[in-house]
């Protein structure tokens, strides 16, 4: 906790949080904006194709989108990993956190299954089973909670 | 199709939850069109991204309207766009005596959206560019 409490403290911090410059705090959260479209964006699309939208495109054809997934994952783990350093006392005690990291956590581990069962298997049919198409909802509904409660972090803060 | 509809409709339910949720942090939760001066001074001072946060007390006194009497807890802006509106890091600080308009909060607690805040010389500093044409010539600030 007080490993937490300094890095909240830090002059990182009050640097980050306190420059009136929009090369700083307002770039950082925009890119996490962005990087989450790319992200979720990407992710949407795969999971919405095992769910038979778009059911003549072969699902072997989504396999370039996984590189977006990592990219958009790349982008959000670093802009992420700054707007914690600078809350993250508050944050490392707020329940709504957790349900987000959890929320990313099983999203993209389903993501994965949900590739190796359907995507990576050689002469694998282009219509799903239902337990791959029951993941895909599962992965979308996680990325909403993620989202959900990302907003709800915002506004639940605990002013002053 | 049927499952894809059905996660169609959970999204936007959720969407839309979302939506009101961003809704209660917008100025909505504010009394937009009521401007209320506070007197008091201030108790803490947080130069800080996403917005400006700063905590008033009001003590009672002569002159200061009973109703404002208590710690306010006094909202601004990002610090790029006070910046912009004149408004510095060393604005005030804790024990500053502090003059402001704001609008208060419409359930009664003790929020406040910050409009504007006086200077001694009797000088404006808003918290952005919202604000009434005719003013434009009482306000220190950089103007857009």
């Amino acid at each position: 906790m007080a490993f937490f409490r300094s890095l909240q403290d830090s002059a990182f911090t009050e640097w980050f949080l306190g420059s009136a410059s929009i090369w700083t705090y307002p770039t950082v959260l925009t890119l996490h904006t962005v990087g989450m479209a790319i992200l979720v964006g990407a992710s949407f699309v795969i999971h919405l194709r095992v769910l038979q939208v778009a059911r003549d495109v072969p699902l072997r054809r989504l396999l370039p989108l996984y590189r977006f997934i990592w990219i958009g994952f790349a982008i959000n783990l670093l802009s992420g990993l700054i707007l914690f350093v600078t809350e993250a006392a508050d944050r490392i005690a707020d329940p709504v956190f957790y349900v987000k990291m959890a929320s990313i956590a099983a999203a993209l581990w389903l993501g994965v299954i949900v590739k190796r069962r359907t995507i990576d298997r050689p002469g694998a049919p282009d219509v799903t089973t239902g337990l791959s198409r029951s993941m895909a909802a599962a992965s979308l509904a996680l990325w909403t909670i993620a989202i959900v409660a990302g907003r709800l972090m915002a506004y639940l803060k605990s002013a002053a | 199709m049927k499952t894809s509809s059905r996660v169609g409709l959970a999204v936007l339910g959720l969407a839309l939850a979302s939506v009101s949720v961003a809704a209660h942090h917008s100025f909505a939760m504010f009394e937009m069109d009521k401007n209320v001066e506070y007197q008091g001074v201030v108790s803490e001072w947080k130069w800080q991204n996403p917005h400006v946060h700063f905590t008033v007390d009001i003590k009672p006194a002569p002159g200061i309207d009973p109703q404002t009497v208590g710690r306010w807890d006094v909202e601004g802006g990002s610090v790029n766009i006070m910046s912009r509106q004149g408004w510095t890091r060393t604005s005030y600080k804790v024990g500053d005596p502090i003059r402001l308009v704001g609008h208060p909060m419409k359930d009664g607690s003790k929020g406040i959206s910050l409009f504007y805040s006086i200077r001694p010389d009797g000088t404006r500093l808003y918290h952005d560019i919202a604000r009434p044409k005719d003013d434009v010539k009482k306000t220190s600030g950089v103007l857009p």
